[in-house]
């Protein structure tokens, strides 16, 4: 893959650092004084109770909110400022909690609108009417691995059922071939079915890309995550592997519970 | 000084009456998402009460107020609980024009049975007569007494809402009704109750203004406007903001009577202007509507497909090329440039998902630069031409800069206040653009031999203009832009968060449509070979609108169709009926009631949609289906800071 | 006191309860417990009437609700306290506390709902929204009793609270039961409904699965939660 490779040559130190970031709304402190570096690992998950920050660091991250204080640096460059299309376009893109697609597009031209974007930049004002054909084998092999039936794919989004909208979600995102790649609830609503095959999917994402996961289900998180990032009231509380952070009495008592 | 005073008072009276007005609008707006359009009729009606009142039985200003409120209010329950109520929920677009549908309804209806323009002096009871000496200013009572009753209702109201119990439960409907029926509150009788005083506000403003302004069926026409500005400007939904911008407003203008009296009307759009520009949601805040979703109703795909094929051209092409042998020529002409007009609006509305209501700007500012160029400085009509499309298409680009950041009713609102200011302009330099009387005389001239003022001819160059562009426009909306648009239009979020410029496409869109109505508007002047005030005023933004949903928005000659239909209507009803506008008036009511996707959009869906339409499902989960009977308040879906 | 049989309720096209039997007896607590999307909070909205298509047979009290609407329900004694808390953001505390009238004589004087939950007093003229999630759940909890409610309808909550507020929220609701009133409670936190509720429903797809006691939860938690997903 040809954004893998240029930065394969850059990739010294962080990948991604936030140092001492810090979101309030009003007088809500959503994400407080975060300080964080991310070195090339297969995947990070973060996990914490509702309310802990994490959505409002992945709009941070994205550009879809612009921090109170702080800094944020991807590859040692400056990006905290950045409105989200540069930071997409530099390699770092979400997928969001409640699914957001095209719901009135066709399956196919939500993936197309992705894939286009990287390609060409999408703005060609005209073209041969063929043009979506260069695109359309990329997108289904996509879709393949998200597991979206073809039968499905000249549908309105709108028109599947919820746990296919979520592959949707998923595919848009990942149609952008980004480096590093924020998933939002991935798994949210999902039958158990699809978590596993979602789960296996990011487990083989994350082979080329870096992967930032947050996530409720703790089964997936287990799976999949190299490092696990706990947040709670808008701090990170710690980090380390799954099976210390699980009997971290800390982390026990902010969110898994007596039980766990 | 107490000549400043009496002016500053003056301003506290109209401005009364503008913050009694936007006091009802923004209840309106707050409680049930919906802008009223018919706001300015009620109140006029509220006016006629009283006039009719006084003029027969002698009745005084109490009754008039009493009867007025109490009539005009009864009457906005009832359209509330008939005809809006069906439209909850659906994309601003839809009620705006039921709202003004019903509005010229209304104004028509009253102008058959009583067309009065004088004031009704008559109506001031004995204690209100005179002038009263205040200390520092003699000023006369009753203006005093409307000062102080506009004054007393919007603090009253405020006290209502915000300290009793029955204000709680207002607010408590507007924010989450269903969650407040499981508290055992009524939320219809809230809602056509809310309804019911706003309405009676606006008919008592129209009774209280009747012993001093001029009482014609007309009057709210341009009280809807300023109030609109107003509510906008104050925060939509904002109960002090619209107050508080509403006595602004008329201290402004009284303000400005004495700087420059000619810009004391446009002076209220330019503050919106600049209000929404510096500071987005308004002064106060009110319902955040940024996030407002499009719930009008798109074409699928499928529909989509089918207008951009060739068949379907292939037919209008046939209906262009036979469509003069039916109709004058001239008239022909005029159709298809509304249709050229509409169609580029709605590139904007349908596409972009952008709602202009000023796009007349454009179709105005291209003829005058035209006329004024062939006329003044004697230009040949074809340069004169060139240049005034370009020029307005400039203009569209300067704003669009403004623009293209903007959404929903935000977006709307700087279009109508930009559309506002060009009025004014071409109205402040008369030396060139004729004022009132317009530009008389331009010459079609000549084209590669052919003679222009032949209108079978112009028809036939109008013509080939029209498929010249719909052709591309059609090229541009299969293109890889087209889709992109589309996504922009349909989740600007995630287009964004793909690597998409919103602002570029939308910019694009913006520029691209103001050259298309800029086209249409230059040929246009040129069909009538004048040009006048007619074609900046906001009822000429109004028209596509209207043309295009009655078509069907986003089917491509949808809106030359509803353009068909309007000015063939206009023209057949002014020959046998004075009431073209009731019909007119009528017609909007059906479509958006009962054909929402318009005339070609609802056929296509019945033959396209419904047959393939197999298999309905959507997620399952009970915690995310929405309940679409409700005014949908969509800030909160939209909300997902965990 | 509330028996449901054969309940069918759909979202537009969608069908989302398949046919739910259940019953609750009067002075009890019993959950729901099942997988995002299962039916639970449906389930809630169809017996407090917020569910526009629904059939089958819901009796409340010997009086059939099946087709009643919310108002009506809410006054013969029915109680929601929603998953998202629904807290009228722009009502301060003392507004969304007395937003539903007292009906009967089960109503609780306001002196005995700040007893339960002191803070509300303490708070009552602040704007609802600046609470605390924990808070607000307390105020979403206490607007049924002012009302009068003898059955509460509680959505998940202990959701995304710290483990101490949910310790707070248990041991409320435990006196609420003490105190007389029934609840039906949807919960996801296996450790907190086997602590606050005398039996369960187990919901999939709509349809009622399995009756459990909270010993039989306790035991199979590995594998419920494995099911649940959580």
């Amino acid at each position: 893959m040809l954004i893998e490779s240029n930065h394969a040559q850059v990739a010294v130190g962080p990948i991604l650092e936030l140092k001492t970031v810090t979101k309030s709304f009003g007088g809500f402190i959503a994400v407080n004084n975060v300080n964080l570096a991310l070195e090339r690992k297969p995947v990070y998950g973060i996990i914490g109770p509702n309310g802990a920050g994490k959505t409002t660091l992945f709009h941070l991250l994205s550009g879809f909110l612009n921090p109170s204080q702080g800094q944020m640096l991807f590859h040692g460059q400056d990006i905290t400022h950045l409105p989200p299309e540069q930071v997409a376009r530099r390699g770092l893109v979400r997928s969001f909690q409640i699914t957001s697609i095209f719901s009135h597009l066709t399956v196919l031209n939500n993936i197309v609108l992705s894939i286009q974007r990287r390609q060409t930049g999408g703005t060609r004002l005209f073209a041969k009417s063929d043009w979506r054909d260069e695109y359309l084998g990329e997108a289904n092999n996509l879709l393949d691995e998200v597991g979206i039936p073809p039968s499905l794919r000249e549908s309105p989004a709108n028109d599947l059922p919820y746990g296919l909208k979520r592959a949707v979600e998923l595919g848009i995102s990942l149609a952008a071939q980004p480096e590093v790649l924020l998933l939002d609830e991935p798994t949210a609503g999902m039958s158990l079915q699809d978590i596993g095959r979602t789960t296996e999917l990011i487990a083989r994402l994350s082979k080329e890309r870096m992967v930032v996961v947050v996530e409720h289900n703790l089964g997936v998180i287990a799976d999949l995550a190299d490092e696990i990032i706990v947040m709670q009231q808008g701090s990170i509380l710690t980090r380390g592997k799954y099976q210390d952070v699980k009997v971290d009495p800390r982390v026990i008592e902010a969110y898994l519970g007596k039980r766990h | 000084m107490s000549y400043y005073i009496s002016l500053l008072f003056n301003g506290l009276v109209s401005g009364g009456f503008v913050a009694l007005m936007s006091l009802g609008m923004s209840i309106i707006f707050g409680m049930m998402r919906i802008v009223n359009f018919m706001h300015g009729s009620l109140y006029m009606l509220g006016a006629i009460i009283a006039y009719f009142l006084g003029f027969y039985f002698g009745a005084s200003i109490w009754i008039g107020m009493l009867a007025a409120s109490i009539l005009v209010g009864v009457l906005g329950a009832i359209l509330e609980r008939t005809l809006i109520r069906r439209l909850y929920g659906l994309d601003l677009a839809y009620i705006l024009i039921l709202t003004t549908g019903l509005s010229l309804f209304l104004e028509d209806t009253v102008r058959n049975f009583y067309s009065v323009t004088s004031s009704a002096p008559f109506l001031v009871p004995q204690v209100l007569k005179g002038a009263v000496n205040l200390g520092f200013i003699v000023y006369p009572k009753y203006r005093l007494f409307v000062v102080v009753v506009s004054i007393l209702l919007c603090l009253g109201t405020w006290f209502a809402l915000e300290r009793t119990r029955l204000g709680a439960l207002v607010r408590a409907a507007s924010e989450r009704p269903s969650l407040l029926k499981c508290f055992g509150g009524n939320v219809p009788l809230l809602i056509s109750g809310s309804f019911f005083f706003a309405c009676a506000l606006a008919g008592l403003a129209g009774a209280l203004s009747a012993p001093m302004r001029n009482v014609s069926p007309y009057m709210g026409q341009e009280m809807i406007n300023i109030v609109f500005a107003v509510v906008v400007a104050g925060g939509m939904g904002s109960i002090a903001g619209s107050v508080v911008m509403g006595f602004a407003s008329g201290i402004l203008q009284a303000l400005m009577a004495i700087v420059y009296p000619q810009a004391s009307t446009v002076i209220i759009y330019v503050l919106m202007l600049v209000i929404l520009v510096v500071r987005p949601g308004g002064i106060f805040s009110g319902v955040d509507i940024s996030q407002f979703p499009l719930h009008y109703t798109p074409m699928t795909e499928r529909v989509r497909a089918f207008f951009l094929s060739r068949p379907a051209a292939m037919v209008a092409l046939a209906v262009g090329f036979l469509l003069p042998w039916f109709v004058y020529p001239i008239l022909a002409t005029d159709i298809i440039l509304w249709g050229l007009f509409a169609v580029g609006f709605d590139l904007l509305f349908a596409y972009a998902g952008l709602l202009s209501f000023g796009q007349a700007a454009y179709w105005g500012t291209a003829a005058y630069v035209m006329g004024v160029l062939a006329m003044t400085f004697g230009a040949p009509t074809w340069l004169a031409f060139i240049a005034g499309v370009a020029i307005s298409t400039t203009l569209g680009l300067f704003f669009g800069l403004i623009l293209a950041r903007k959404k929903g009713i935000y977006f709307s609102m700087i279009t109508f206040a930009i559309s506002a200011i060009i009025a004014f302009v071409v109205n402040q330099f008369a030396d060139y653009t004729g004022g009132e009387d317009g530009l008389h005389g331009l010459s079609r001239g000549t084209l590669f031999g052919m003679d222009l003022q032949n209108d079978r001819v112009y028809y036939h160059v109008c013509m080939a203009i029209v498929i010249l562009v719909i052709f591309f426009l059609c090229r541009l909306l299969k293109s890889p832009y087209g889709l992109s648009l589309l996504g922009a239009r349909e989740n600007e979020r995630r287009m964004m968060s793909v690597g998409y410029n919103v602002f570029f496409l939308r910019l694009k869109a913006y520029v691209l449509s103001a050259f298309i109505v800029s086209t249409a508007g230059a040929l246009y002047a040129l069909n009538h070979q004048f040009v006048t005030l007619e074609m900046v005023n906001w009822r000429a933004s109004g028209e596509p609108v209207m043309m295009t949903l009655l078509g069907g928005a986003g089917t491509i000659f949808g809106p030359v169709l509803g353009a068909g239909i309007v000015v063939v209507m206009r023209n057949a009803l002014s020959s046998i009926t004075d009431n073209g506008s009731l019909y007119l008036g009528l017609l909007f009511i059906t479509v958006i009631l009962f054909a929402r996707r318009g005339i070609l959009g609802e056929s296509l869906h019945n033959i396209l949609d419904r047959q393939q339409n197999t298999s309905p499902h959507n997620g399952s989960d009970g915690k995310t289906a929405g309940n679409h009977s409700e005014p949908v308040h969509s800030s909160k879906e939209a909300a997902d800071v965990d | 006191m509330l028996k449901i049989t054969n309940l069918d309720s759909f979202y537009g096209e969608s069908h989302v309860l398949q046919g739910i039997d259940l019953n609750v007896e009067a002075g009890e607590v019993v959950t729901l417990i099942g997988r995002n999307g299962a039916g639970k909070t449906t389930t809630l909205k169809s017996i407090i009437g917020d569910i526009p298509r629904r059939t089958g047979s819901i009796v409340f009290n010997n009086a059939e609700i099946i087709n009643a609407t919310s108002e009506q329900i809410c006054k013969m004694g029915v109680g929601l306290v929603p998953d998202d808390r629904g807290i009228f953001s722009t009502l301060s505390v003392y507004e969304n506390l007395t937003i539903g009238r007292p009906v009967g004589p089960q109503a609780w004087p306001l002196s005995r709902v700040y007893e339960l939950f002191p803070v509300l007093k303490d708070r009552n003229a602040q704007k609802a929204s600046s609470l605390s999630g924990g808070e607000q759940q307390m105020l979403a909890i206490a607007r049924p009793l002012y009302m009068g409610s003898t059955f509460l309808l509680l959505d998940e909550p202990s959701e995304g609270l710290a483990p101490v507020i949910i310790d707070a929220i248990g041991s409320a609701i435990q006196q609420i039961k003490a105190a007389g009133l029934t609840v039906l409670l949807v919960e996801q936190n296996l450790p907190f409904a086997t602590e606050v509720a005398d039996r369960h429903y187990l919901l999939e797809n709509g349809r009622i699965v399995r009756e459990m006691s909270n010993s039989e939860v306790a035991t199979e938690e590995e594998s419920l939660l494995a099911h649940l997903g959580v």
